[in-house]
């Protein structure tokens, strides 16, 4: 008698999807199934061969994976933060040097502003030289008015004296 | 938050909160996914320690690009295609095409059996059968070799599966079929 190949070719030839052989209930298949043996065993050699693959092989990491694992993490997160902190410093440095060359051109601006060393002694202001004559003169003036009340105090101390000592001869 | 709540949420969650900076949810995603990944790896680079580096590196670069993962995707999927992408990277590079070993380099066992009661005869058997099986899947077609791993060794569901080969679930079942029938046709000596 032949062997029946009837759910075999299907699969081969049809794509038949293999839940519908095992969860076929009620149509003609699955009367076709329960009454052919050979389709059975057919069945019943798809799932020996699905169990035989499931149950062969398991291979598993080795003990020092998480170990390594997580060395490299911490590698990583080390890296990731040497990187941070050399964008910061580059930043700060770069701000560093802006913030300096920006007070350079500010002082300058401004001192250009104030006319300082402008030499015409038109301006809205006086000129460095004309101001610090001045101040000199200024400096002069105080200086010898300090020295004529100096003057005047000793020359009325003396006075003084004087005064008191002709008091005490009594005459 | 401590490990037993971690273990009651779903990968999307854990995922969530590790974007906002906690780091034991990004612990408990490496646990729960570094024997699937090694396990499926495996079969791409044919190499216990090829396979390891490579889950290593998906572990990296998820713990780098956790910013890139959207909602909309599974976490499985994501992880999965990080990896999958870097083992075809590695094996393109390397133009590897090694066949299926069953022991390591030093002749230590690259997988576990499951049955822990079998005895040495059924060992020998299991070992030969193991051989065959490897070299069945080995020689399957790209497509159906795919399939049979994700589905048979990772046990992924048809939409996890369709989700991540972007295929319809009846192909991945169709395909499945085929893939499940050469093999069934390379190992019916021994499991008659």
């Amino acid at each position: 008698m032949e062997k029946c190949c009837r759910l075999e070719e299907m699969i081969r030839k049809e794509g038949l999807e293999y839940d519908v052989i095992t969860e076929a209930g009620n149509d003609e298949l699955s009367e076709h199934i329960r009454s052919c043996s050979d389709c059975r065993e057919f069945v019943s050699d798809l799932e020996k061969t699905s169990d035989s693959v499931k149950s062969l092989l398991k291979v598993t990491v080795s003990d020092s994976f998480d170990a390594v694992l997580r060395s490299r993490i911490n590698s990583v997160r080390n890296e990731q933060k040497k990187v941070r902190v050399e964008a910061v410093s580059l930043y700060s440095k770069v701000f560093y040097y802006a913030s300096g060359i920006a007070a350079i051109f500010i002082a300058f601006f401004y001192i250009s502003s104030l006319g300082l060393f402008d030499n015409n002694t038109d301006g809205p202001l006086p000129s460095l030289n004309s101001e610090m004559s001045l101040a000199s003169e200024n400096a002069v003036s105080n200086d010898k008015s300090a020295i004529d009340s100096l003057e005047n105090m000793s020359k009325s101390v003396q006075d003084d004296e004087d005064l008191r000592l002709k008091v005490s001869t009594g005459e | 938050m401590d490990m037993m709540n971690l273990k009651k949420l779903t990968d999307e969650e854990l995922m969530l909160k590790f974007q906002n900076g906690d780091e034991d949810c990004y612990s408990e995603l490496v646990e729960r996914y570094k024997n699937k990944l090694m396990n499926h790896i495996f079969y791409y680079m044919k190499d216990r320690e090829s396979a390891e580096d490579i889950v290593q590196d998906t572990f990296v670069r998820v713990y780098l690009n956790k910013e890139k993962y959207k909602e909309i995707a599974k976490v499985s999927t994501w992880i999965y295609t990080i990896a999958i992408n870097l083992a075809k990277t590695a094996l393109s590079r390397s133009g590897k095409m090694n066949s299926f070993s069953i022991t390591g380099k030093d002749g230590e066992n690259d997988y576990e059996i499951k049955d822990k009661h079998s005895s040495t005869d059924r060992d020998v058997l299991k070992n030969e059968l193991s051989d065959v099986i490897l070299s069945s899947i080995d020689s399957l077609e790209e497509k159906f070799r795919e399939i049979v791993m994700l589905r048979d060794i990772d046990e992924m569901s048809y939409e996890e599966i369709a989700a991540l080969l972007q295929i319809p679930t009846g192909t991945v079942k169709s395909r499945l079929n085929r893939a499940r029938l050469n093999l069934r046709d390379a190992i019916a000596d021994y499991i008659k």
